[in-house]
């Protein structure tokens, strides 16, 4: 059995510096890897990463994390990555990691996703330029978590896990205006996992969307954000079936 | 027709607003009921909840406005779910 915990959408500043941490302390009893889904920061600068590489820094678990658009907004992605993996949190983008638990290699694959709608009501690579990278940049996405999560494959992982900041299913964004699902997040996410295979999909960004869904090919997705989930972190506590 | 109703206007304005202020809030729900504007969500400190009745004040002055913004719960949490 692996224990994960996770959290999206903290959005933490300099005015929440030691808010989460307490709530993190004894988390090694609790878990045995935490993932952040995204919108760790407001705006994604050097000085709000700051504050999200102390809050989780040296937990007892390994943390492995996506950004989320929030942490995109001042344009310095890369220094946001930097700044948290110095302080030994993984960031993934289109890549993958593993953690091993006992006898158990468990990878996780992300991305941060984007929008373009779910099926029946999403857009597509045409018209205008601007249209067309919207969507390029949604299946860009899709295509790096696909081959993510097929990396893990083949490096025999026991258990697999799509991390992401934006929904996959329209199922766990239930609660949002219907009006904003396209930006919300994407079935081409959703069609990548259900190809490649995972356990669990794990994201954030509809705060006021709903905790649990599915994909059609049945892997469990869970909406962490954390005015969704009303606590500091979840844990969901995964089974392996018995050989 | 007297004058023009612009309240639906000064809400979609109004989520610029605090989406591009320091606080960065896009995750609250703003919603017109007649002449009675609600707002809905979860914030993570008491100084952004501040921030946000700041800004809904200026940006919807003259209309009746209803907030429900609620601290994020922070504790840790009680129970674990199982997946089989």
């Amino acid at each position: 059995m692996i224990r994960v915990a996770a959290v999206g959408d903290i959005h933490l500043g300099p005015d929440s510096r030691g808010l989460l941490r307490p709530s993190f302390a004894h988390l090694e009893d609790r878990a045995d890897v935490l993932l952040l889904a995204g919108d760790l920061t407001r705006h994604g600068t050097p000085e709000e990463a700051a504050v999200v590489a102390e809050e989780f820094e040296g937990l007892g678990v390994p943390v492995i994390a996506v950004l989320g658009n929030h942490d995109y907004d001042a344009g310095r992605p890369e220094e946001v990555t930097g700044i948290l993996g110095e302080r030994g949190i993984r960031v993934l983008e289109r890549s993958a990691t593993t953690v091993r638990v006992d006898a158990t290699l468990v990878g996780v694959a992300g991305t941060k996703g984007f929008g373009g709608g779910f099926a029946g009501g999403s857009g597509g690579e045409f018209g205008e330029p601007e249209m067309k990278a919207f969507i390029r940049h949604t299946r860009t996405c899709a295509d790096g978590l696909r081959g993510a999560l097929d990396e893990l494959a083949s490096q025999r992982c026991d258990v697999r896990i799509a991390l992401l900041h934006f929904a996959p299913v329209p199922a766990t964004v239930a609660g949002e205006p219907p009006e904003i699902y396209p930006f919300l997040g994407s079935y081409l996410l959703a069609e990548a996992i259900d190809e490649a295979g995972a356990d669990l999909a794990v994201h954030g960004h509809a705060h006021l969307g709903t905790e649990r869904g599915l994909t059609a090919c049945g892997v469990r997705v869970r909406n962490v954000a954390q005015p969704v989930i009303g606590r500091a972190y979840t844990v969901y506590r995964l089974h392996r079936p018995q050989a | 027709m007297t004058a023009v109703d612009d309240t639906e206007y000064r809400i979609a304005h109004l989520r610029d607003r605090l989406a591009g202020d320091e606080i960065g809030e896009l995750g609250l729900r703003i919603e017109l009921h007649g002449g009675h504007v609600a707002v809905y969500g979860t914030v993570a400190t008491e100084q952004r909840r501040a921030a946000v009745e700041r800004i809904l004040a200026d940006a919807l002055a003259g209309l009746a406005v209803h907030t429900d913004i609620v601290l994020a719960d922070v504790r840790p949490p009680v129970t674990a779910e199982d997946l089989t």
